[in-house]
């Protein structure tokens, strides 16, 4: 509840507080922050059900206000938290006074705990939809080149998305017999035959798809990624398509469990295409932030197919590999933001050598690129390992081709940096001034987690472990037949 | 049945009052007299009738204000205190406009609480005369006069289709009050007959009434009315016109068609819905006037208002409640800022440019009011659709299925005026006298009380 409420009131407040916007947004967002901490001190480890529920009658006694955390849920508020502070932090830049954008993206943070919190349908639906509206405006306003159509389009294809879903929840809705009420378990109490789980799956899985994005619903990404800001792109590739993933295990699998055995080789199918098409395609980038849109792409189809093995290594492997990639994608944002600001592009062929003039950007930059990559000991690896194994389990050709992906990654992550950091000095790198003290402290922070986590990622598979498995069994109670 | 007293007298007071004085100064004593009017509503219950369409009306009584005609007057009270508060008078000698609004009002409540057909004629004959006075009252403009021509035969040319239907009505029934139509319906729908004359009277009333919400196919006439009309008649009609219709509507089903037919004449009103919503937002996607995409949004809104007639009467009230207060808080606010902001001359999307940056509460207003309007959750909006479709989606889940397509579409249109207001640099500007932002804090606390706590609202109406 204030975990929701503070950043969101946190957000008007800064959008009215002039010059003094950008800390009111950082001191919401970073109570919201401590909160989480509190939350995570009070979270019991082992506990799969879910604790600490808020809940409260709100449009009717059908719709409620209530939230609750499990360990999937921790996870996802420390990410959101986490990065939320960091983003705001590294948007306080000189060049950039506007309290607007602070104020939207404190806002967004408030929106997207809610969206992980919700345990009612349309509670869900109502974040899901909130979270669209600032990073709209966000995009709207500070992006480049052909911004308007290209949000534009980002926000009709994901509103197009979300009333499917709101579609298939009231379809569940009028299911129940009278009395019913939008709360998580009553809706997945309902049962349906298998063609109607197609299609509520369908509604549901559309809003999902858009926002992971799974091939073919993708077209949206790699532009909006490279026309909106920074922070924009931070926020969008670090935790907002998170929203679909987490949905895909909080909210697709179990309430249409009747349609796995239907749903699972699409989505395992459209993962692993996408895990090659992003990769391929970014190997031929030149424009970073493109680049590394495409490698999201990439990345998160894996995820999307190591969820839909249904198994502990896939679940747990995504739930570790969301919580990594949100870190890891910052932090490349974040690195070619600097290179961007100094250097005045990002175009591959037209700068080089950065690293002979910032050594220390250069090795923090090199420990994010690895952690992307998956090398052992940063927080790539235990992930990839896990869902590439999920995937090898489901079908070994499948598995081969994810498996591709750790190659290709290396190919174009490795190009990326060797064309930008090393070789000759190229471009207006010759005065390419060191990090300064704020933006060390962020790279620094972002690379301790990456080692962090790299060496012990076994507290995030802890703390969610107990869940997953009670959402499996959830779903194969139903279904009976799974592996 | 008070607050109808005082608007009427309080309309010829301002009449009289302020002959002589320049109009804006006549508004003051209009508001006070309707706002003692909205005062009055909670008590008005004349024949205090129930929450209860089964009740037989005694056919002496022609009006009966119970809860739905008492929540509907009191949200078209409201909007006219909107419209006129913000809308503020020329410096023109005599308040007769003024006048002329109320009287229209006077029509609207009658029509949100007849009980009998000739008393929806006079509502609908009170609402209409003194707005093609209105639609034509910028004298020397070309555009009003021909806004108030058409209007005129198109007013015309519907009243009669109505007046036609209600003869057959009375031919077949011996009756025009809901008491004697009712019995006639259920007579017909239980022993599955269709009657040439009873059938052919209700579709006439029928398209009397979509001519005045402006339904598909009988929707043409409204862009063009509500380009060439002065901005305060326009909002009025997209405001209190479209209410006031709807809020007939609703009626008209329970009260004379009733549960015996309900299924037959809801299908058709269901397709003429799924058309309204989709020739609504194709239509506004490739306008660039503001106020015939206001038209086109409108059209488009009738058809998810529509939606409410065909869902079970109580549920049906709640939703289209709450769906009407969401509509007329943001359509005052959009137009009142588009009144602002065109008043060089300029009537494009070009016309908001630049608020963004020289007011930002103003831009911060229009957002919120075109969220709305787009249904975006936390608004009123939101509230609206989510009851009507939730209500509607058991029995008429392709027609759910088209609203939803319909609201992706209508992001296309309304998300464009946000980007002329934001995004883009120019001189519109605002300037706001202490009223307004009053009334604009108002209508934004009903956008997001609404959209907020809707159960809270929906309580209201239960006291």
């Amino acid at each position: 509840m204030e975990l929701i409420l503070i950043p969101i009131i946190a957000g008007f407040t800064a959008a009215f507080a002039g010059k003094w916007g950008r800390w009111v947004a950082l001191l919401g967002s970073v109570t919201a922050l401590a909160i989480t901490f509190g939350f995570l001190n009070k979270f019991q480890m082992g506990n799969g059900e879910f604790q600490m529920i808020w809940d409260r009658i709100w449009f009717s006694s059908a719709i409620h206000f209530k939230t609750g955390i499990d360990g999937i849920t921790m996870i996802m508020l420390l990410l959101t938290n986490v990065l939320g502070v960091l983003i705001l932090a590294s948007a306080i830049n000189k060049t950039n006074r506007n309290p607007v954008l602070f104020a939207l993206i404190v806002g967004m943070q408030g929106a997207l705990n809610g969206v992980f919190l919700a345990m009612d349908g349309i509670m869900f639906y109502i974040f899901w939809e909130l979270a669209l509206i600032p990073i709209y405006f966000i995009c709207a306003m500070w992006g480049e080149g052909n911004r308007f159509a290209t949000t534009l389009k980002f926000f009709i294809y994901t509103f197009i998305g979300s009333l499917a879903m709101l579609a298939s929840l009231i379809y569940l809705y009028n299911k129940m017999p009278a009395g019913g009420t939008f709360d998580y378990k009553a809706l997945l109490a309902v049962n349906l035959t298998e063609t109607e789980a197609i299609w509520v799956g369908a509604g549901i899985l559309l809003a999902f798809a858009v926002k992971i994005p799974l091939l073919p619903l993708h077209s949206w990404q790699p532009d909006t990624y490279t026309e909106a800001p920074t922070a924009g792109s931070m926020l969008l590739s670090a935790i907002m398509l998170k929203m679909g993933l987490y949905g895909l295990i909080r909210w697709f699998f179990p309430i249409v469990p009747e349609a796995v055995l239907f749903y699972i080789p699409l989505i395992i199918g459209a993962g692993i295409i996408g895990v090659l098409y992003g990769a391929i395609i970014a190997i031929r980038q030149t424009d970073m932030k493109r680049l590394v849109a495409f490698s999201s792409l990439s990345h998160v189809g894996l995820i999307a197919a190591g969820i839909a093995t249904l198994t502990m290594e896939g679940m747990q492997g995504a739930i570790l590999q969301m919580f990594s990639h949100g870190i890891n994608i910052f932090g490349l944002f974040f690195a070619i933001d600097i290179i961007q600001r100094r250097a005045g592009t990002r175009e591959l062929g037209s700068i080089g050598g950065i690293a002979k003039q910032a050594p220390r950007f250069a090795a923090l930059f090199l420990i994010v690129v690895l952690g992307a990559t998956a090398v052992p000991f940063t927080n790539g690896f235990p992930g990839e390992l896990l869902l590439l194994k999920s995937v090898f389990n489901y079908h070994t050709v499948w598995g081969i081709c994810a498996g591709l992906t750790i190659i290709f990654c290396a190919v174009y992550m490795l190009r990326m940096y060797q064309m930008s950091m090393l070789g000759k000095e190229k471009g207006d790198v010759y005065l390419f001034p060191d990090l300064a003290l704020r933006e060390l402290g962020l790279m620094g922070i972002t690379v301790a987690m990456v080692i962090g986590i790299g060496i012990y990622p076994q507290w995030i598979l802890d703390i969610c472990g107990p869940s997953v498995h009670k959402t499996i069994l959830t779903i194969q109670d139903t279904v009976g037949v799974l592996k | 049945m008070k607050s109808l007293l005082i608007i009427f007298i309080g309309a010829i007071v301002v009449l009289f009052t302020g002959i002589k004085k320049p109009e804006k100064k006549s508004i003051g004593l209009a508001i006070a007299f309707l706002v003692m009017a909205l005062a009055l509503i909670p008590f008005d219950m004349m024949g205090k009738l129930p929450w209860n369409f089964e009740i037989k009306y005694a056919p002496i009584n022609m009006v009966a204000f119970d809860i739905s005609a008492r929540a509907f007057s009191g949200v078209l009270i409201l909007g006219t205190i909107f419209i006129l508060g913000l809308f503020s008078g020329s410096d023109r000698k005599g308040s007769d406009l003024i006048g002329l609004v109320m009287f229209s009002l006077c029509g609207a409540i009658l029509m949100t609480s007849f009980t009998n057909l000739i008393m929806m004629f006079l509502g609908i004959e009170a609402l209409s005369i003194p707005l093609y006075v209105l639609a034509g009252s910028k004298k020397s403009d070309l555009r009003s006069n021909e806004a108030a021509i058409k209007y005129f035969l198109m007013g015309a040319f519907s009243t009669a289709i109505f007046l036609m239907g209600c003869a057959f009505l009375y031919g077949s029934s011996k009756g025009f009050d809901a008491f004697s139509l009712h019995d006639m319906s259920a007579f017909v729908g239980h022993n599955h007959m269709s009657p040439p004359l009873f059938t052919v009277g209700i579709s006439l009333v029928l398209i009397g009434l979509a001519f005045k919400v402006s339904a598909f196919p009988f929707h043409f006439w409204s862009p063009d009315v509500y380009e060439g009309s002065p901005n305060r008649t326009t909002v009025f009609m997209a405001v209190i016109v479209k209410i006031a219709a709807i809020a007939a509507f609703y009626r008209f089903f329970p009260l004379i068609i009733g549960e015996a037919q309900a299924v037959t004449w809801g299908t058709i009103l269901a397709c003429i819905s799924a058309c309204t919503i989709l020739v609504g937002n194709i239509g506004a996607l490739r306008q660039k006037s503001v106020k015939r995409l206001l038209a086109y949004s409108g059209i488009a809104q009738a058809g998810y208002l529509l939606m409410g007639i065909l869902i079970a009467p109580e549920k049906g009230f709640q939703a289209l409640w709450i769906y009407s207060l969401g509509y007329v808080s943001a359509n005052v606010i959009v137009f009142y800022l588009f009144n602002k902001v065109s008043a060089g001359g300029d009537e494009t999307f070009a016309a908001f440019r630049g608020l963004g940056r020289n007011n930002k509460g103003a831009a911060l207003v229009l957002c919120l009011s075109m969220l709305s309007l787009a249904g975006i959750p936390l608004t009123a909006g939101f509230a609206g659709k989510y009851l009507l479709f939730s209500s509607a989606f058991s029995d008429y889940i392709y027609l759910v299925i088209i609203a939803l397509i319909g609201s992706a579409i209508s992001i296309g249109y309304y998300f464009r005026i946000f980007k002329e207001a934001i995004l883009m640099d120019g001189e519109a500007r605002v300037q706001m006298r202490i009223v307004d932002i009053l009334l604009l804090g108002l209508a934004v606390t009903m956008i997001l009380g609404v959209g907020i706590l809707p159960g809270f609202v929906i309580q209201i109406l239960q006291f």
